[in-house]
């Protein structure tokens, strides 16, 4: 209790405390200046002796403060008063390193609530730890994960023990509905799953309620909603449930909406229907269907499971299962994938902790260029030190002071960095490719405000360390005796800022090598060849509604109307059915087994890609005809399958062979497949933007009939001017048809490009502020080297130096301290540039031509960085340097 | 044998001073002077140690301050042991007793 109210007398009345002290004090010393004359001696050798015994009263009242309850919160909120007044009384050097501050822990707080949104943020799902997908693997193919049939997941669920229940969920591409939609039918992205989907995630609906067991049971056509659609397409209206809307040729009731941060399988999906409600469901049973590559499987582990314990259990099953069915499951694995890093892959992690770690490298060179600043000023004020050290302040109270200046200027950046990252993050959000998981739910929360506050407390630590550890060690008292107005540095201050520069220098080209990497990278990519005139093309996709095209006639009826209204479009100068874009692998064609006849089929490992083509398509894009023919109207469906390949699967597959003639089948586990005979082998183009050419056969649309179609145009002018009216000729051949998506090639690519530019462009950014503060960071070490060597300089030259040694001198200390620096960054760049390396394309981590071109240019900068130190140094005038003293 | 207070084990100098106060109340000095007689001029209490201890014994306390005049009617601040600071005292005595027979034991039987 004494405490506490001691220290409330400290804290609020310390003006009263402490002239009660010094009064307390002089009285004390009166007392013995009589107790002295009292013993005989004169009054001013008796104050002479008192003085002596008692101390000075100054020092005495600062001891017995240093002692007092509160002595350390008081004295915290005097650094604070006392390190405010020290940086508004230098606003210069205060702004300026607020500002290094406030860039960096503003692009460190944008990127950390991107990496807090996407990758350490919890799933909103109950004990979403538990949750696993599994997928088919073709290890033999090396193909890790692909969709599988409704009857394996079941097979999984019913022959496992570790899950507790296993959801059905079907893949994307096969989960499209049509909705009426504000001008007609659209395609809406669906997901459809069992009814046990939303108790297996452990999710609750925002309003009305999840599929029902009985509702499951009986194939009910009710649909929940995201929160998306039920915004956008109902005006988020409370009276939406139990409205039916008309989805594809049914009916369905909607029984639910989900809150905004439900998204699964991913972004795109808008609504989720009942999987049993839908009429492919009896054909999804049946045993032939097992071959299909439909569905993955939505696990929940049991409590206490882990998800290596499901993944051996799994390896059993699928054994279990290879001997069950060995036409069907013969070489087929289970994956096992965490939920969590389902969502966020590891392409994701790849890019987000690269930039994590790039944009901590800023925020060291920020640290290191302010304490160098901290260093200097440190050393300038040392008789200021010196002089409150002898007024009785100690060294810990003194480095105390310096670790408060340097907390309140991290705290500062830290204000500063908090504004600029709000006005970063939409820029960061603007630039993350679309696909990127999770973003709508990135903010500045409390927790990124929570990291900031902390990086800011670490910073000015950081920062105010060395320079009071370095009061520490040459101690604050020799600052009174070193006089003069070269109160300063010494050969130890100057290796230290020099070493830290150099530590500037070599994370700027850590930086700078990465980013180099990332644009050669681009600039290749873009170089490339693709084989044919990517601008003046649209694509359109018709997906026709199967149940009234399955008829073959029909349907290729449609596509050839189609082609030839198109054709006729002013502006069109030829239309063909194929695909000009591919995304990637796995959309196309992964689980089918190309055997070439002749040669054993179980080796094979290698990808291919289907492409649907009509016989104007290779004129349409410009491939070349290698060997062999094209298409003809006489391969019609009665006459043999034939296909023409490309060079790269030719060269595979018949590597010292014609292979104009040879047959091949493309087929599934399971299946028998067709033999098709090329005829004819066409340059090799590439379709997608990671630049890599794969084996592609091209089947004739008339012999290869799918409802789902690409169509491709070749225009005149501009293709975006062209997309209503190509929209307007296909709804008219079919009103009933959903709205087509029509995008141009050129859009397509460049969409494909957002993640590429997503990381140069953020590495780009960082590398320029890594070397705009390390050449600022060199430029102040040398121009106040220079500052603090006059009087020397001024020595050489009167000696006979000439101006051009002595600037010469000094480029040449800036270079030291840079080539250190730039040594031990390229060593570090080869391991950065390493955790690149799935984003580089034409070059090794260690790509000889950009570490070359990273190195000269930060040599510029060190010139430059020198030179106007070096050009002042050099026009020291030596009677002004000496007469300075 | 005379010993600067900094060499004083650490706690000694609270209880020789709070001793000092036990007949009556007195100001920094004469508080100073009382320990310099109890201790046969052993310990010198220099005011850099004195009044640092005296204000934390306070603000802990065990003693309790106020003005008062000193014997040439000067004012000066006097120091009494409160009721705490007596049991301190015995708290004290007691520790330092435990320690001293401890550090006696160590002595005799190493020589």
């Amino acid at each position: 209790m004494k405490r506490i109210s001691s220290f409330l007398r400290n804290i609020l009345f310390s003006n009263r405390v402490d002239s009660d002290l010094s009064s307390e004090l002089r009285s004390q010393l009166e007392l013995l200046v009589e107790q002295k004359m009292a013993a005989g001696m004169d009054e001013k050798e008796a104050r002479r002796a008192a003085r002596a015994e008692f101390g000075g009263i100054d020092q005495v009242a600062e001891s017995v403060r240093d002692v007092r309850i509160g002595i350390r919160f008081q004295q915290f909120c005097q650094d604070i008063n006392y390190g405010a007044r020290v940086l508004r009384r230098s606003p210069g050097f205060s702004v300026a390193a607020i500002l290094v501050l406030s860039l960096a822990i503003g692009a460190n707080t944008a990127m950390f609530s991107v990496i807090e949104g996407v990758l350490l943020r919890p799933l909103p799902y109950k004990d979403a730890d538990r949750l696993c997908v599994l997928w088919k693997s073709i290890p033999q193919r090396n193909i890790e994960w692909d969709w599988t049939s409704a009857l394996t997941v079941r097979d999984w669920r019913d022959q496992s023990k570790v899950f507790e229940d296993v959801a059905l969920v079907l893949r994307p591409e096969g989960s499209k509905v049509t909705m009426p939609g504000d001008s007609g039918l659209e395609k809406v992205q669906g997901s459809i799953v069992s009814g046990n989907f939303f108790e297996v995630l452990g999710v609750r609906p925002l309003l009305g309620r999840t599929f029902s067991a009985l509702e499951a049971e009986r194939g009910d056509n009710v649909i929940v909603l995201s929160h998306g659609l039920w915004q956008q397409r109902f005006g988020a209206d409370n009276a939406v449930l139990g409205r039916t809307v008309r989805i594809d040729d049914r009916s369905a009731a909607i029984i639910g909406v989900m809150p905004p941060s439900f998204e699964f399988p991913d972004k795109d999906a808008q609504l989720w229907l009942l999987l049993t409600a839908d009429p492919r469901w009896p054909t999804f049973q049946m045993p032939r269907f097992r071959i299909a590559d439909a569905f993955c499987g939505l696990g929940r582990l049991k409590p206490g499971r882990s998800v290596a314990q499901a993944r051996a259990e799994m390896t059993t099953v699928a054994a279990r299962l290879a001997q069950q069915y060995p036409a069907t499951d013969q070489g087929l694995g289970v994956r096992v994938v965490p939920l969590f890093d389902q969502i966020a892959g590891p392409r994701v992690h790849g890019i987000l902790w690269t930039l994590g770690a790039a944009v901590l490298c800023v925020l060291l060179i920020a640290c290191s260029n302010l304490t160098s600043l901290l260093v200097a000023r440190g050393a300038a004020r040392r008789r200021e030190l010196a002089l409150r050290a002898a007024l009785g302040a100690g060294r810990a109270r003194l480095a105390a002071q310096l670790a408060t200046e340097s907390i309140l200027l991290a705290l500062a950046g830290g204000v500063g960095g908090i504004l600029l990252a709000h006005t970063g993050l939409h820029f960061l959000l603007a630039l993350a490719p679309s696909d990127l998981p999770r973003a709508e739910g990135i903010a500045m929360n409390g927790a990124v405000l929570g990291f900031s506050f902390g990086l800011c407390l670490l910073t000015g630590l950081a920062c105010g360390l060395l320079p009071a550890w370095q009061l520490a060690r040459t101690g604050a008292q020799t600052g009174l005796h070193e006089g003069g107005r070269g109160a300063s540095s010494g050969p130890g201050v100057q290796r230290l800022r020099g070493v830290l520069v150099a530590a500037q220098y070599a994370l700027a080209i850590i930086l700078l090598t990465g980013a180099g990497l990332l644009v050669r990278s681009f600039l290749l990519l873009n170089s490339v060849d693709r084989g044919f005139d990517a601008t003046h093309l649209l694509t359109v996709s018709v997906p026709l509604p199967y149940e009234k095209y399955k008829e073959r006639a029909r349907g290729q009826a449609f596509f050839d109307e189609a082609i030839e209204r198109l054709k006729g479009l002013p502006g069109v100068r030829e239309a063909a059915t194929g695909s000009a874009v591919f995304r990637g692998f796995q959309g196309n064609a992964p689980n089918q087994n190309i055997v070439v006849e002749g040669q054993p089929s179980d080796q094979d490992t290698t990808l291919h890609a289907r492409n649907v083509v009509s016989e104007e398509y290779f004129r349409l894009l410009g491939i070349p005809l290698l060997e062999g023919r094209l298409f003809s109207s006489q391969d019609t469906e009665n006459t043999p399958i034939v296909a023409v390949i490309n060079q790269k699967m030719a060269r595979h597959y018949w590597p010292s062979q014609r292979a104009v003639g040879k047959r091949f089948k493309e087929v599934l586990p399971g299946t028998e497949g067709v033999w098709t005979t090329v005829i004819g082998v066409v340059k090799d183009v590439v379709y997608s933007r990671d630049g890599i050419v794969i084996h592609v056969f091209y089947p004739s649309a008339r012999q290869w009939y799918t409802t789902d179609r690409q169509l491709v145009l070749r225009t005149t002018s501009d293709p975006n001017a062209l997309t209503g009216a190509v929209r307007n000729v296909v709804q008219s051949i079919d009103r009933t048809l959903p709205r087509v998506a029509i995008a141009t090639v050129e859009n397509q690519l460049a969409e494909q490009d957002k993640p590429r530019i997503f990381q140069t462009g953020l590495i780009g950014i960082f590398a320029g502020l890594a070397v705009v503060l390390a050449a600022t960071g060199l430029y102040g070490l040398m121009a106040y080297s220079v500052e603090q060597r006059t009087k020397e300089i001024g020595i050489r030259v009167a000696l006979g130096s000439t101006r051009a040694g002595v600037a010469l001198l000094v480029l040449k200390q800036g270079a030291a301290w840079g080539a250190g620096g730039i040594a031990i960054g390229i060593a570090g760049a080869v391991v950065f540039g390493r955790t690149l390396s799935a984003s580089l394309y034409g070059m090794a981590p260690t790509d000889p031509f950009t570490l070359a071109a990273v190195t000269a240019a930060l040599a510029m900068v060190t010139v430059l960085a020198s030179a106007v130190p070096a050009l002042r140094a050099g026009s020291v005038d030596p009677t002004v340097a000496l007469r300075n003293e | 044998m005379r010993l600067a207070t900094t060499e004083l084990l650490k706690g000694t100098l609270d209880l020789l001073l709070l001793r000092a106060l036990i007949l009556q109340p007195d100001h920094g000095l004469g508080i100073a002077r009382r320990v310099h007689q109890l201790t046969k001029g052993t310990f010198d209490v220099k005011a850099g140690s004195l009044f640092p201890a005296l204000h934390r014994l306070e603000e802990r306390g065990w003693l309790a301050a106020e003005w008062g005049q000193s014997e040439n009617n000067r004012r000066a601040k006097y120091y009494r042991l409160t009721q705490r600071g007596r049991k301190e005292i015995e708290n004290q005595m007691a520790e330092w007793e435990r320690v001293s027979t401890a550090i006696n034991w160590a002595i005799t039987a190493t020589s």
